[in-house]
């Protein structure tokens, strides 16, 4: 799946953009503040209709206009689809083919991509919320479907700590109801996170190995709020909890406390691990999330690089570069950079005579070839 | 036309249109649409045993002798039971809530219709109620709810709306979302 045809409108500072990017490499480059990661998160919008950065709806509106809006042609190889996303300061909208998606899942399935920003290198050192974010987001690419669970969980957990909030003494019926809807919808959701990481664990591990020059071992385990992955476990455990959830007005138990552990040779790399090795482990999580969707669609989904080469050294710069450019992988990749001698250099021979890059500049919200 | 574009979907070209239009047409159009608007808040109100809209006590609906009382139908507003009165699959009376639990919204049970539910189930002979909230998080909760205050009385069937692939749907083209709950609710047959 590719990227044929991209038209942008009013996305936070880009103007009117037209792209017909190339079906391997894509290099954006440009100076800091341009817009070139404003790009990649318009191309981003498409398979996940929500900003990598958390943002509100207006901010994602050019200034002074009253829609943003993507469009892009896509090519499966056997057919094309268009896609088309808007955003106004109420609502995000996706169009298939020209009619309206009545399900998000349904639409944000059409196109897998990946994406990799300069803060996804502190994933292993940040908070268990970044952690949990990048494997949602992988579980969510990989299985659309899943979105629909995610939400659902969200939203019934949200009715439960409200419910724990509101003023007076929380009716014990309603505690109930809601228990059964966080329980249900939570088991899914810990169902979806261990499914992915079954099949995610031996990929991942296979691509730190190979990064490392050492050969490093490094695992990454889901380490659950409720070690019994049932609903009832679950259920029971909410129940179990509740005196203290009123006394705290919050769920302390559940998949939204879950951590996702990673240890290099059997020790926490949180607190063992040097500078060095979390972007090998990061790097490593991010080229086995894309294996795994490569091999799983049998299809290579699309690359968002934004600015990485110039956070990582360069030996691991290399290897991802390695990774894209090799055999094992065919799909189409969009870079930003300051400077495209940070990226061509990678690149194999000849692929702008054979149509396979095309380079970009981006300056002030205005791309040109 | 300032009024006329406060309502939903109209906006102020529309409202300029409605205007001109009832302008052209014979002085009496407009003094009967008058008329009936400002008679409609006293003339349309509430079944007071259902909440459905109605122009006396009770709604046709409720008057009608034909319907079946013993079997009611919960549902969220009106768009819905109409909605479900035009399958003709359903020949029992309503009970319309006017709402769906929320504690981020605040909504609470005191919020929803639902002394008067518990009250027809207890004192008239009902003994199927079938809920027919969304099956969204709102919806399904209301259902969950409404289902435990039922249950603590001892005569009547309580039921939920079946979701899933809809009739005719090419299993294709169903939604994924939808397609994985069916097959997790899935039926023997």
């Amino acid at each position: 799946m590719r990227l044929a045809d991209l038209r942008i409108a009013d996305y936070r500072n880009l103007g009117l953009v037209h792209l017909i990017p190339s079906p391997r490499f894509n290099v954006l480059e440009g100076k800091n503040g341009q817009g070139k990661t404003n790009l990649l998160e318009a191309i981003w919008l498409l398979s996940a209709l929500k900003p990598f950065r958390t943002s509100k709806n207006v901010d994602l509106v050019r200034f002074g206009a009253t829609l943003a809006e993507v469009r892009a042609v896509l090519d499966s190889g056997d057919g094309e689809r268009t896609l088309r996303v808007q955003v106004s300061r109420e609502a995000r909208r996706i169009w298939v083919d020209g009619k309206v998606a009545k399900t998000h899942g349904e639409a944000l399935g059409q196109v897998a991509m990946v994406v990799f920003t300069p803060e996804d290198l502190a994933i292993t050192k940040g908070s268990p919320s970044g952690r949990r974010r990048f494997l949602d987001r992988a579980v969510f690419t990989l299985w659309p479907a899943s979105l629909d669970d995610f939400r659902r969980f969200q939203h019934a957990l949200d009715e439960r700590n409200a419910l724990l909030k509101a003023p007076g003494v929380p009716d014990d019926l309603l505690l109930d109801v809601y228990d059964d809807q966080v329980a249900t919808a939570g088991a899914l959701v810990g169902h979806w996170r261990r499914r992915y990481l079954e099949r995610f664990a031996p990929v991942f591990a296979a691509a730190l190995a190979e990064i490392t020059t050492g050969g490093l071992e490094g695992t990454l385990t889901l380490q659950p709020s409720i070690a019994e992955p049932s609903r009832d476990a679950l259920h029971q455990a909410l129940v179990t909890a509740r005196p203290r959830d009123r006394a705290r007005q919050s769920t302390t138990r559940g998949p939204q406390h879950d951590e996702l552990d990673a240890s290099l040779d059997g020790r926490p790399l949180r607190t063992f691990g040097s500078q060095g090795q979390h972007r090998a482990f990061v790097l490593a999580m991010k080229i086995a999330e894309i294996r795994l969707l490569a091999r799983e669609l049998g299809r290579d989904p699309v690359l968002l690089l934004d600015d990485v080469s110039s956070e990582l050294d360069d030996e691991r710069n290399a290897a991802l570069m390695r990774t894209l450019v090799g055999e094992g992988f065919g799909g189409q990749v969009f870079l930003s950079t300051t400077d495209r001698r940070h990226v061509l250099p990678h690149l194999p021979l000849g692929v702008f005579d054979s149509g396979q890059a095309a380079c970009f500049t981006i300056r002030d919200g205005a791309v040109t070839l | 036309m300032a009024s006329l574009a406060r309502l939903p979907g109209v906006g102020e070209r529309t409202a300029t249109r409605y205007a001109f239009f009832l302008l052209a047409q014979a002085p009496t159009l407009a003094a009967e649409l008058g008329e009936s608007l400002s008679g409609l808040h006293t003339a349309v109100r509430h079944c007071a045993q259902c909440h459905n809209l109605a122009t006396a006590e009770r709604c046709e609906l409720c008057l009608d002798p034909r319907r079946d009382a013993s079997r009611l139908c919960v549902v969220e507003g009106l768009p819905e039971l109409i909605a479900i009165e035009r399958t003709g699959e359903f020949n029992g009376h309503y009970h319309v809530l006017h709402g769906t639990l929320s504690p981020v919204r605040g909504i609470g049970p005191e919020a929803l219709k639902l002394p008067s539910l518990l009250e027809r189930v207890t004192a008239q002979s009902v003994t199927e109620v079938i809920l027919a909230t969304n099956a969204d998080v709102e919806g399904e909760a209301t259902a969950m709810y409404v289902a435990r205050l039922l249950h603590r009385l001892p005569q009547v069937a309580v039921s939920r709306l079946a979701t899933g692939v809809p009739m005719g749907g090419d299993l294709e083209f169903v939604d994924q979302g939808t397609l994985a709950r069916a097959v997790r609710d899935r039926r023997a047959l």
